[in-house]
Protein backbone atom coordinates (compact mmCIF):
# COMPACT_ATOMS: atom_id res chain seq x y z
CA UNK A 1 0.00 0.00 0.00
CA UNK A 2 1.21 3.66 -0.72
CA UNK A 3 1.71 5.80 1.83
CA UNK A 4 -0.22 9.16 2.37
CA UNK A 5 2.48 12.19 2.22
CA UNK A 6 -0.70 14.17 3.15
CA UNK A 7 -0.71 15.58 6.49
CA UNK A 8 -4.00 15.79 8.77
CA UNK A 9 -4.67 18.95 10.89
CA UNK A 10 -1.99 19.55 13.73
CA UNK A 11 -2.17 19.64 17.11
CA UNK A 12 -2.38 22.32 19.18
CA UNK A 13 -1.14 22.70 22.73
CA UNK A 14 -0.37 25.77 25.69
CA UNK A 15 3.31 25.06 27.09
CA UNK A 16 3.77 27.13 30.50
CA UNK A 17 7.93 27.59 30.90
CA UNK A 18 9.75 29.73 33.29
CA UNK A 19 11.89 32.66 31.92
CA UNK A 20 15.78 32.10 31.99
CA UNK A 21 17.72 35.29 31.07
CA UNK A 22 19.62 32.49 28.77
CA UNK A 23 16.74 32.53 26.56
CA UNK A 24 17.90 31.27 23.61
CA UNK A 25 18.49 27.62 25.30
CA UNK A 26 15.07 27.20 24.65
CA UNK A 27 15.71 26.73 21.36
CA UNK A 28 17.67 23.70 19.69
CA UNK A 29 20.84 24.43 17.64
CA UNK A 30 20.07 23.30 13.86
CA UNK A 31 21.26 20.33 12.90
CA UNK A 32 24.26 20.11 10.68
CA UNK A 33 26.66 22.62 9.25
CA UNK A 34 25.48 26.45 9.73
CA UNK A 35 26.82 29.40 8.33
CA UNK A 36 26.28 31.89 11.38
CA UNK A 37 27.10 31.58 14.77
CA UNK A 38 24.74 29.92 17.26
CA UNK A 39 22.68 31.72 19.19
CA UNK A 40 21.76 33.70 16.95
CA UNK A 41 22.50 37.44 18.48
CA UNK A 42 19.14 38.27 18.06
CA UNK A 43 18.00 35.59 20.47
CA UNK A 44 20.52 36.77 23.58
CA UNK A 45 19.58 39.98 22.98
CA UNK A 46 15.97 39.10 23.32
CA UNK A 47 16.90 37.13 26.71
CA UNK A 48 18.27 40.62 27.92
CA UNK A 49 15.22 42.80 26.80
CA UNK A 50 13.07 40.52 28.73
CA UNK A 51 15.11 40.22 31.76
CA UNK A 52 15.10 43.94 31.95
CA UNK A 53 11.14 43.85 31.49
CA UNK A 54 11.00 40.81 34.38
CA UNK A 55 9.40 38.63 32.40
CA UNK A 56 9.09 35.88 34.46
CA UNK A 57 6.75 33.30 32.02
CA UNK A 58 7.17 32.19 28.92
CA UNK A 59 3.23 30.76 27.35
CA UNK A 60 3.94 28.93 24.30
CA UNK A 61 1.23 28.19 21.51
CA UNK A 62 2.63 25.41 19.89
CA UNK A 63 0.46 26.31 16.45
CA UNK A 64 0.07 29.72 15.40
CA UNK A 65 -0.30 30.75 11.62
CA UNK A 66 1.51 33.80 10.75
CA UNK A 67 0.59 36.01 8.00
CA UNK A 68 3.63 37.32 7.18
CA UNK A 69 5.61 34.10 7.73
CA UNK A 70 2.45 32.16 5.42
CA UNK A 71 3.58 34.66 2.67
CA UNK A 72 7.03 34.20 3.16
CA UNK A 73 6.04 30.33 3.31
CA UNK A 74 4.21 30.81 -0.16
CA UNK A 75 6.37 33.33 -2.04
CA UNK A 76 9.81 30.98 -1.24
CA UNK A 77 10.04 28.45 1.24
CA UNK A 78 6.99 25.80 -0.33
CA UNK A 79 10.01 25.71 -3.51
CA UNK A 80 12.90 24.13 -0.65
CA UNK A 81 13.48 20.34 -1.15
CA UNK A 82 13.02 20.46 2.67
CA UNK A 83 9.11 20.42 3.32
CA UNK A 84 8.93 23.27 6.01
CA UNK A 85 5.26 24.04 7.54
CA UNK A 86 3.23 26.28 6.86
CA UNK A 87 2.63 27.49 10.61
CA UNK A 88 4.49 28.81 13.40
CA UNK A 89 4.57 29.07 17.18
CA UNK A 90 4.02 31.93 19.02
CA UNK A 91 5.46 32.82 22.68
CA UNK A 92 3.65 34.99 24.61
CA UNK A 93 5.71 36.85 28.03
CA UNK A 94 4.27 37.73 31.04
CA UNK A 95 5.90 39.28 34.24
CA UNK A 96 3.95 37.22 36.42
CA UNK A 97 4.92 33.50 37.41
CA UNK A 98 2.37 30.52 36.36
CA UNK A 99 2.20 27.32 36.07
CA UNK A 100 0.08 25.01 33.58
CA UNK A 101 -2.27 24.38 36.70
CA UNK A 102 -3.13 28.19 37.24
CA UNK A 103 -3.53 28.79 33.10
CA UNK A 104 -6.40 25.85 33.35
CA UNK A 105 -7.85 28.06 36.15
CA UNK A 106 -8.21 31.29 34.76
CA UNK A 107 -10.03 29.15 31.89
CA UNK A 108 -11.73 27.11 34.04
CA UNK A 109 -12.87 30.81 35.87
CA UNK A 110 -13.54 32.31 32.48
CA UNK A 111 -15.55 29.55 31.72
CA UNK A 112 -17.64 29.99 34.70
CA UNK A 113 -18.35 33.70 34.58
CA UNK A 114 -15.37 35.18 35.84
CA UNK A 115 -13.89 36.47 32.62
CA UNK A 116 -12.85 39.41 34.18
CA UNK A 117 -10.88 38.24 36.96
CA UNK A 118 -8.69 36.00 34.87
CA UNK A 119 -8.36 39.04 32.01
CA UNK A 120 -7.45 41.21 34.49
CA UNK A 121 -4.56 38.87 36.00
CA UNK A 122 -3.82 38.32 32.27
CA UNK A 123 -3.69 42.00 31.40
CA UNK A 124 -1.61 42.88 34.37
CA UNK A 125 1.46 40.45 33.90
CA UNK A 126 0.98 40.54 29.89
CA UNK A 127 4.51 41.86 28.12
CA UNK A 128 3.97 40.93 24.48
CA UNK A 129 4.71 38.17 21.90
CA UNK A 130 7.03 36.28 19.38
CA UNK A 131 6.49 34.73 17.00
CA UNK A 132 8.46 31.61 16.53
CA UNK A 133 9.07 30.51 12.62
CA UNK A 134 10.12 26.98 11.78
CA UNK A 135 13.43 28.34 10.23
CA UNK A 136 15.97 26.80 12.28
CA UNK A 137 18.81 29.28 11.96
CA UNK A 138 16.46 32.25 11.56
CA UNK A 139 13.48 31.89 14.09
CA UNK A 140 12.22 34.99 15.29
CA UNK A 141 9.85 36.12 13.64
CA UNK A 142 7.21 38.74 14.19
CA UNK A 143 8.03 39.99 17.90
CA UNK A 144 6.14 43.06 19.51
CA UNK A 145 7.30 43.72 22.79
CA UNK A 146 6.38 47.13 25.18
CA UNK A 147 9.55 50.00 25.11
CA UNK A 148 11.40 50.72 28.23
CA UNK A 149 9.81 53.28 30.42
CA UNK A 150 10.36 56.86 29.60
CA UNK A 151 11.99 57.87 32.14
CA UNK A 152 15.92 57.41 30.94
CA UNK A 153 19.47 57.94 32.79
CA UNK A 154 20.50 61.53 33.81
CA UNK A 155 17.92 63.70 33.16
CA UNK A 156 16.85 62.22 29.99
CA UNK A 157 13.65 61.06 28.47
CA UNK A 158 12.67 58.16 26.03
CA UNK A 159 10.31 59.24 23.48
CA UNK A 160 8.88 56.46 21.45
CA UNK A 161 6.78 58.15 18.65
CA UNK A 162 6.11 54.91 16.40
CA UNK A 163 4.20 52.83 18.36
CA UNK A 164 1.26 51.18 17.83
CA UNK A 165 -1.36 48.95 19.66
CA UNK A 166 -1.59 45.14 18.44
CA UNK A 167 -4.50 43.01 19.83
CA UNK A 168 -3.74 39.38 21.26
CA UNK A 169 -5.68 36.77 20.97
CA UNK A 170 -5.20 34.40 23.21
CA UNK A 171 -7.53 30.88 24.12
CA UNK A 172 -10.44 33.31 24.16
CA UNK A 173 -8.68 36.03 26.30
CA UNK A 174 -8.45 39.41 24.28
CA UNK A 175 -4.91 40.83 25.26
CA UNK A 176 -2.86 43.87 24.01
CA UNK A 177 0.55 45.19 23.68
CA UNK A 178 1.58 48.30 22.72
CA UNK A 179 5.18 48.96 20.28
CA UNK A 180 6.30 48.49 16.98
CA UNK A 181 6.69 44.85 15.15
CA UNK A 182 10.58 43.81 15.08
CA UNK A 183 12.18 40.48 13.08
CA UNK A 184 14.51 38.97 12.43
CA UNK A 185 15.98 38.82 8.87
CA UNK A 186 15.58 35.33 7.35
CA UNK A 187 17.72 35.65 4.51
CA UNK A 188 15.23 34.33 2.38
CA UNK A 189 12.59 36.93 1.56
CA UNK A 190 14.40 39.49 3.47
CA UNK A 191 17.57 41.51 4.29
CA UNK A 192 17.83 43.89 6.59
CA UNK A 193 16.53 46.64 4.56
CA UNK A 194 12.96 44.45 3.97
CA UNK A 195 12.81 43.97 7.53
CA UNK A 196 13.66 47.78 8.46
CA UNK A 197 11.09 49.13 6.01
CA UNK A 198 8.33 45.97 7.16
CA UNK A 199 8.64 47.57 11.19
CA UNK A 200 8.33 51.05 9.23
CA UNK A 201 5.13 50.38 7.36
CA UNK A 202 3.90 48.80 10.51
CA UNK A 203 3.81 52.12 11.48
CA UNK A 204 2.90 54.47 8.89
CA UNK A 205 0.97 52.45 6.71
CA UNK A 206 -1.44 51.15 9.38
CA UNK A 207 -1.63 54.86 10.59
CA UNK A 208 -2.82 56.18 7.43
CA UNK A 209 -5.11 53.06 7.16
CA UNK A 210 -3.16 51.83 4.33
CA UNK A 211 -2.33 48.31 3.81
CA UNK A 212 0.53 46.81 5.65
CA UNK A 213 2.62 44.78 3.64
CA UNK A 214 4.13 41.40 4.59
CA UNK A 215 8.07 40.74 4.12
CA UNK A 216 7.98 38.82 0.75
CA UNK A 217 5.12 41.14 -0.61
CA UNK A 218 8.13 44.17 0.04
CA UNK A 219 10.48 42.48 -1.82
CA UNK A 220 8.45 42.09 -4.36
CA UNK A 221 7.32 45.53 -4.90
CA UNK A 222 11.27 46.89 -4.52
CA UNK A 223 12.33 44.55 -7.37
CA UNK A 224 9.77 45.12 -9.84
CA UNK A 225 11.37 47.26 -12.09
CA UNK A 226 15.51 46.93 -10.65
CA UNK A 227 17.28 44.40 -9.33
CA UNK A 228 20.39 45.50 -7.39
CA UNK A 229 22.88 42.66 -7.11
CA UNK A 230 20.89 40.09 -10.10
CA UNK A 231 18.39 37.87 -8.10
CA UNK A 232 15.79 39.17 -5.83
CA UNK A 233 15.35 36.05 -3.73
CA UNK A 234 16.49 34.70 -2.04
CA UNK A 235 17.34 38.64 -0.88
CA UNK A 236 20.68 40.17 -0.79
CA UNK A 237 20.12 43.34 -0.15
CA UNK A 238 18.20 46.12 -1.42
CA UNK A 239 19.66 49.58 -2.52
CA UNK A 240 17.27 53.05 -1.90
CA UNK A 241 15.83 53.12 -5.14
CA UNK A 242 14.62 50.20 -4.01
CA UNK A 243 13.24 50.99 -1.03
CA UNK A 244 12.07 54.52 -2.76
CA UNK A 245 9.82 51.85 -5.15
CA UNK A 246 8.79 49.59 -2.49
CA UNK A 247 7.21 52.87 -0.34
CA UNK A 248 5.76 54.08 -3.36
CA UNK A 249 4.01 50.91 -4.46
CA UNK A 250 2.07 50.37 -0.91
CA UNK A 251 1.10 54.15 -1.46
CA UNK A 252 3.52 56.35 0.47
CA UNK A 253 6.18 58.68 -0.75
CA UNK A 254 9.92 58.40 -0.18
CA UNK A 255 11.99 61.09 0.79
CA UNK A 256 15.49 60.70 0.73
CA UNK A 257 17.46 63.51 3.01
CA UNK A 258 21.50 62.48 2.75
CA UNK A 259 23.86 62.94 6.15
CA UNK A 260 25.49 66.45 6.38
CA UNK A 261 28.42 67.05 7.76
CA UNK A 262 29.01 68.89 11.05
CA UNK A 263 29.96 72.53 10.70
CA UNK A 264 30.21 75.15 13.06
CA UNK A 265 28.02 73.03 15.70
CA UNK A 266 25.09 72.89 13.35
CA UNK A 267 24.33 69.36 13.48
CA UNK A 268 22.03 69.23 10.53
CA UNK A 269 20.92 65.41 10.83
CA UNK A 270 19.98 65.31 14.44
CA UNK A 271 17.40 67.94 13.48
CA UNK A 272 16.24 65.72 10.41
CA UNK A 273 15.93 63.12 12.72
CA UNK A 274 13.88 64.77 15.73
CA UNK A 275 11.23 66.41 12.99
CA UNK A 276 10.69 63.05 12.08
CA UNK A 277 11.08 60.43 14.18
CA UNK A 278 8.97 62.83 16.46
CA UNK A 279 6.07 62.96 13.78
CA UNK A 280 5.88 59.25 14.11
CA UNK A 281 7.27 58.70 10.37
CA UNK A 282 9.48 55.86 11.62
CA UNK A 283 12.17 56.96 9.23
CA UNK A 284 14.60 54.23 7.51
CA UNK A 285 18.23 54.69 9.04
CA UNK A 286 21.13 53.65 6.07
CA UNK A 287 24.51 53.71 8.25
CA UNK A 288 27.66 52.29 7.07
CA UNK A 289 30.47 50.42 9.75
CA UNK A 290 32.95 52.10 10.33
CA UNK A 291 35.12 49.32 8.90
CA UNK A 292 34.04 50.48 5.96
CA UNK A 293 33.22 54.04 5.69
CA UNK A 294 36.67 55.16 5.60
CA UNK A 295 36.91 53.37 2.13
CA UNK A 296 36.58 55.66 -0.97
CA UNK A 297 33.50 53.83 -2.60
CA UNK A 298 30.16 53.81 -0.86
CA UNK A 299 30.62 49.71 -1.34
CA UNK A 300 27.40 49.33 1.59
CA UNK A 301 25.96 49.80 4.51
CA UNK A 302 23.26 48.60 7.19
CA UNK A 303 19.29 50.04 6.91
CA UNK A 304 17.72 50.58 10.84
CA UNK A 305 14.35 51.12 11.69
CA UNK A 306 14.06 54.04 13.69
CA UNK A 307 10.95 54.20 16.51
CA UNK A 308 12.17 56.51 19.20
CA UNK A 309 14.01 59.07 20.92
CA UNK A 310 16.48 59.80 23.79
CA UNK A 311 16.38 63.35 24.52
CA UNK A 312 18.41 65.88 27.06
CA UNK A 313 15.89 67.85 29.37
CA UNK A 314 17.14 71.02 27.93
CA UNK A 315 18.01 72.78 24.66
CA UNK A 316 21.68 74.05 24.18
CA UNK A 317 22.90 76.76 22.40
CA UNK A 318 25.52 75.22 19.47
CA UNK A 319 26.55 78.45 17.72
CA UNK A 320 26.87 81.97 19.22
CA UNK A 321 25.92 83.85 16.92
CA UNK A 322 22.04 82.63 16.69
CA UNK A 323 19.67 83.96 19.39
CA UNK A 324 18.17 80.77 19.81
CA UNK A 325 18.75 76.80 20.64
CA UNK A 326 17.43 74.12 18.17
CA UNK A 327 15.71 71.72 19.94
CA UNK A 328 17.54 69.17 17.86
CA UNK A 329 20.23 69.74 20.61
CA UNK A 330 18.30 67.92 23.09
CA UNK A 331 18.70 64.34 20.93
CA UNK A 332 21.52 62.31 22.43
CA UNK A 333 20.43 59.16 20.86
CA UNK A 334 17.34 57.17 19.20
CA UNK A 335 15.99 53.82 19.64
CA UNK A 336 16.45 51.23 16.54
CA UNK A 337 14.81 48.32 15.69
CA UNK A 338 18.42 46.52 13.95
CA UNK A 339 17.33 43.32 12.87
CA UNK A 340 20.85 41.92 12.78
CA UNK A 341 20.79 42.75 17.32
CA UNK A 342 17.27 43.20 18.42
CA UNK A 343 14.03 45.48 19.05
CA UNK A 344 14.48 49.38 20.71
CA UNK A 345 18.33 48.90 20.67
CA UNK A 346 19.65 52.14 21.86
CA UNK A 347 21.84 53.84 19.39
CA UNK A 348 24.07 56.54 20.81
CA UNK A 349 24.81 59.60 18.26
CA UNK A 350 28.14 60.99 18.37
CA UNK A 351 30.81 62.93 16.34
CA UNK A 352 33.02 61.28 14.07
CA UNK A 353 35.73 62.59 12.39
CA UNK A 354 36.59 61.12 8.94
CA UNK A 355 40.37 60.03 8.75
CA UNK A 356 40.38 60.75 4.71
CA UNK A 357 38.71 64.14 4.87
CA UNK A 358 38.59 65.56 8.35
CA UNK A 359 35.03 66.15 7.89
CA UNK A 360 32.90 65.48 11.01
CA UNK A 361 29.91 63.33 10.45
CA UNK A 362 27.08 61.83 12.47
CA UNK A 363 28.35 58.97 14.72
CA UNK A 364 25.72 55.82 15.52
CA UNK A 365 26.84 53.57 18.43
CA UNK A 366 24.02 50.77 18.80
CA UNK A 367 24.20 49.08 22.32
CA UNK A 368 23.15 46.41 24.23
CA UNK A 369 20.49 46.36 27.11
CA UNK A 370 22.96 46.86 29.11
CA UNK A 371 24.80 49.68 27.76
CA UNK A 372 27.77 47.28 26.25
CA UNK A 373 28.23 48.93 22.81
CA UNK A 374 27.52 46.74 19.86
CA UNK A 375 28.89 48.03 16.30
CA UNK A 376 29.88 51.51 15.65
CA UNK A 377 28.31 53.28 12.99
CA UNK A 378 28.15 56.36 10.44
CA UNK A 379 25.05 57.68 9.11
CA UNK A 380 24.58 58.04 5.51
CA UNK A 381 21.03 58.72 5.33
CA UNK A 382 17.45 58.74 6.06
CA UNK A 383 14.29 57.27 4.08
CA UNK A 384 11.42 58.84 5.09
CA UNK A 385 7.98 56.89 4.21
CA UNK A 386 5.63 60.23 4.03
CA UNK A 387 1.90 60.17 3.61
CA UNK A 388 1.70 61.96 -0.37
CA UNK A 389 0.09 64.84 0.54
CA UNK A 390 2.68 65.75 2.84
CA UNK A 391 5.22 67.75 0.41
CA UNK A 392 6.77 70.27 3.12
CA UNK A 393 9.66 69.14 4.52
CA UNK A 394 11.31 69.03 7.63
CA UNK A 395 13.78 71.89 5.93
CA UNK A 396 11.55 73.82 4.56
CA UNK A 397 9.69 74.10 8.12
CA UNK A 398 12.88 74.54 9.77
CA UNK A 399 13.82 77.51 7.44
CA UNK A 400 10.94 79.75 8.68
CA UNK A 401 11.41 78.37 11.89
CA UNK A 402 15.01 79.24 12.17
CA UNK A 403 14.35 82.64 11.01
CA UNK A 404 11.43 83.03 13.77
CA UNK A 405 13.38 81.92 16.31
CA UNK A 406 16.41 84.23 15.57
CA UNK A 407 14.09 87.15 15.57
CA UNK A 408 12.51 86.42 18.49
CA UNK A 409 15.27 85.99 20.41
CA UNK A 410 16.47 89.17 19.14
CA UNK A 411 13.64 90.83 19.71
CA UNK A 412 12.71 89.46 23.01
CA UNK A 413 16.24 89.77 25.02
CA UNK A 414 14.44 89.40 28.13
CA UNK A 415 14.47 85.85 27.22
CA UNK A 416 18.37 85.99 27.40
CA UNK A 417 18.42 83.86 24.28
CA UNK A 418 16.78 80.81 25.49
CA UNK A 419 14.07 80.31 23.03
CA UNK A 420 13.83 76.88 22.00
CA UNK A 421 12.30 76.00 18.22
CA UNK A 422 10.74 72.38 17.92
CA UNK A 423 9.18 71.33 14.44
CA UNK A 424 7.28 68.36 13.81
CA UNK A 425 4.12 67.06 12.02
CA UNK A 426 0.67 67.05 13.69
CA UNK A 427 -2.48 65.61 12.49
CA UNK A 428 -4.57 68.47 12.51
CA UNK A 429 -7.14 67.00 14.89
CA UNK A 430 -5.24 66.26 17.40
CA UNK A 431 -3.74 69.94 17.40
CA UNK A 432 -7.17 71.49 18.09
CA UNK A 433 -8.15 68.73 20.25
CA UNK A 434 -4.15 69.82 22.53
CA UNK A 435 -5.04 73.72 21.32
CA UNK A 436 -8.22 73.32 23.89
CA UNK A 437 -5.94 72.80 26.80
CA UNK A 438 -3.53 75.79 25.98
CA UNK A 439 -5.56 78.56 27.71
CA UNK A 440 -6.58 80.45 24.42
CA UNK A 441 -9.59 82.74 24.92
CA UNK A 442 -13.13 81.95 23.81
CA UNK A 443 -13.02 83.35 20.70
CA UNK A 444 -9.35 82.26 20.18
CA UNK A 445 -10.59 78.96 20.53
CA UNK A 446 -13.43 79.39 18.54
CA UNK A 447 -11.37 80.70 15.29
CA UNK A 448 -8.78 77.65 15.28
CA UNK A 449 -11.46 75.03 15.82
CA UNK A 450 -14.28 76.41 13.59
CA UNK A 451 -12.99 78.83 11.27
CA UNK A 452 -9.33 78.10 10.34
CA UNK A 453 -9.30 75.24 7.49
CA UNK A 454 -6.29 73.25 8.19
CA UNK A 455 -4.34 70.61 5.98
CA UNK A 456 -4.43 66.73 7.09
CA UNK A 457 -1.17 67.02 8.53
CA UNK A 458 0.00 69.96 9.96
CA UNK A 459 3.71 71.45 9.53
CA UNK A 460 4.29 72.53 13.28
CA UNK A 461 6.68 74.52 14.43
CA UNK A 462 6.78 75.73 18.07
CA UNK A 463 8.71 78.14 19.92
CA UNK A 464 9.25 78.09 23.90
CA UNK A 465 11.06 79.95 26.15
CA UNK A 466 12.03 79.87 30.42
CA UNK A 467 8.83 79.82 31.15
CA UNK A 468 7.16 77.71 28.98
CA UNK A 469 6.06 77.88 25.55
CA UNK A 470 5.15 81.23 23.61
CA UNK A 471 3.51 80.50 20.50
CA UNK A 472 3.15 77.93 17.58
CA UNK A 473 2.94 78.33 14.04
CA UNK A 474 0.91 76.16 11.74
CA UNK A 475 2.40 75.35 8.25
CA UNK A 476 0.07 73.93 5.53
CA UNK A 477 1.93 70.78 4.81
CA UNK A 478 0.42 69.79 1.29
CA UNK A 479 2.08 73.23 -0.18
CA UNK A 480 4.90 72.94 -2.12
CA UNK A 481 8.04 75.50 -2.28
CA UNK A 482 6.99 78.22 -4.40
CA UNK A 483 4.11 79.25 -2.06
CA UNK A 484 4.11 80.62 1.72
CA UNK A 485 2.59 77.94 3.51
CA UNK A 486 1.61 79.72 6.82
CA UNK A 487 -1.36 79.31 8.07
CA UNK A 488 -1.58 80.51 12.07
CA UNK A 489 0.52 81.75 14.73
CA UNK A 490 -1.17 80.48 18.14
CA UNK A 491 0.02 82.62 21.35
CA UNK A 492 0.84 80.35 24.19
CA UNK A 493 0.86 80.77 27.83
CA UNK A 494 4.21 81.77 28.12
CA UNK A 495 4.10 84.99 26.01
CA UNK A 496 3.64 88.42 27.97
CA UNK A 497 1.22 91.06 26.52
CA UNK A 498 4.05 93.18 25.08
CA UNK A 499 5.47 90.07 23.18
CA UNK A 500 1.85 89.23 21.93
CA UNK A 501 2.57 92.52 19.72
CA UNK A 502 5.62 90.84 17.94
CA UNK A 503 4.07 87.62 17.25
CA UNK A 504 1.25 89.68 15.69
CA UNK A 505 3.67 91.82 13.81
CA UNK A 506 4.91 88.20 12.24
CA UNK A 507 1.83 86.63 12.08
CA UNK A 508 1.52 90.15 9.58
CA UNK A 509 4.70 89.77 7.55
CA UNK A 510 3.91 85.74 7.34
CA UNK A 511 0.20 85.88 5.93
CA UNK A 512 -0.78 84.19 8.64
CA UNK A 513 -3.97 84.79 11.31
CA UNK A 514 -3.12 85.68 14.81
CA UNK A 515 -4.80 83.35 17.59
CA UNK A 516 -4.60 84.14 21.27
CA UNK B 1 -20.89 77.00 -10.94
CA UNK B 2 -20.01 75.89 -7.11
CA UNK B 3 -16.30 76.54 -8.29
CA UNK B 4 -16.11 79.25 -9.66
CA UNK B 5 -17.92 80.69 -6.58
CA UNK B 6 -15.10 78.90 -4.98
CA UNK B 7 -12.61 80.49 -6.30
CA UNK B 8 -14.05 84.29 -6.02
CA UNK B 9 -12.02 86.25 -3.37
CA UNK B 10 -15.01 88.94 -2.86
CA UNK B 11 -16.56 85.91 -0.91
CA UNK B 12 -14.04 84.72 1.39
CA UNK B 13 -14.60 85.18 4.59
CA UNK B 14 -14.07 88.63 6.04
CA UNK B 15 -11.09 87.69 8.41
CA UNK B 16 -8.89 86.74 5.68
CA UNK B 17 -9.27 89.65 3.63
CA UNK B 18 -6.36 91.26 5.28
CA UNK B 19 -3.96 88.65 4.36
CA UNK B 20 -4.37 88.70 0.59
CA UNK B 21 -1.95 90.89 -1.01
CA UNK B 22 2.17 91.71 -0.46
CA UNK B 23 1.94 93.09 2.92
CA UNK B 24 2.68 96.42 4.23
CA UNK B 25 4.09 96.80 7.90
CA UNK B 26 0.86 99.09 10.17
CA UNK B 27 3.58 100.90 11.63
CA UNK B 28 7.01 101.87 12.51
CA UNK B 29 7.09 99.33 14.96
CA UNK B 30 6.24 97.06 12.68
CA UNK B 31 8.95 97.44 10.11
CA UNK B 32 11.71 97.75 12.38
CA UNK B 33 10.15 94.10 13.65
CA UNK B 34 10.20 92.96 10.10
CA UNK B 35 13.65 94.23 9.42
CA UNK B 36 14.59 91.93 12.16
CA UNK B 37 12.92 89.38 10.60
CA UNK B 38 14.42 89.38 7.04
CA UNK B 39 17.92 89.82 9.14
CA UNK B 40 17.50 86.57 10.44
CA UNK B 41 16.58 85.22 7.36
CA UNK B 42 20.10 86.19 6.60
CA UNK B 43 21.68 85.10 9.68
CA UNK B 44 20.48 81.40 9.06
CA UNK B 45 20.46 81.19 5.19
CA UNK B 46 23.49 79.28 5.30
CA UNK B 47 22.48 76.75 7.79
CA UNK B 48 19.38 76.30 5.71
CA UNK B 49 20.52 75.92 2.58
CA UNK B 50 22.66 72.86 3.86
CA UNK B 51 19.59 71.37 4.52
CA UNK B 52 18.39 71.87 1.21
CA UNK B 53 21.05 70.60 -0.52
CA UNK B 54 20.60 67.11 1.21
CA UNK B 55 17.57 66.70 -0.18
CA UNK B 56 18.84 66.29 -3.61
CA UNK B 57 19.81 62.92 -4.20
CA UNK B 58 22.64 61.80 -5.74
CA UNK B 59 22.89 58.51 -8.19
CA UNK B 60 25.73 57.22 -5.92
CA UNK B 61 23.38 57.89 -2.79
CA UNK B 62 20.31 55.90 -4.66
CA UNK B 63 22.57 53.01 -5.25
CA UNK B 64 23.98 52.53 -1.90
CA UNK B 65 22.88 49.02 -1.11
CA UNK B 66 22.01 48.34 2.11
CA UNK B 67 22.92 44.38 3.06
CA UNK B 68 23.88 42.51 5.79
CA UNK B 69 27.54 43.22 6.58
CA UNK B 70 30.14 40.95 8.26
CA UNK B 71 30.03 41.73 11.97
Amino acid sequence: MIQSHAHLYPEGKILLIPFQKEFWREFAAPSGWVEETWPPIQLRYLGEYLANLQCRTILVETHYIDRDYVYDTASFYARNLRSYPNYCQRLHFFCEAFDEARWRSLLKDANRGEMSRSLNFLEKGYLGFSVVRPLPGSPIGRTVLPTLSSKADAGCVREFHSVRDYVVHLGGFRLSVSGLAFQQQDQGVSACATTALWSSLHHVAYKEHLYVPTPAEITEAAARYSLAGGRSLPQEGLNLQQICEAIRYFGLSPLIVEAQPIEQGIEHDKAQLLGYIASGFAPLLAIRPLATFEGMQRTGGHALCSVGLKMSDQAHQTNENFAFRDSASRVVGLYVHDDRLGPYAFAKLSQYTVKRTAQVRTGVTIGWPDGQPDEEAVLEALVVPLPPKVRLTITRMRALGLSLAQATGQLMPNLEKKVAVGYRYVLAPDYRAEALRFGLSDEGAYTLNCETVLSRYLGLLEFGGPDGPLYDVLMDSTETPANPAALACVCRHGLAAKEMEIVDSFAHRIHAQLIK
Amino acid sequence: MKDEQHNRSDIRPAKNNDRQGAPEPRSAEENRIWEALEQARQNVKSVVKKELDAEIVTSELLNLRLRNLPR
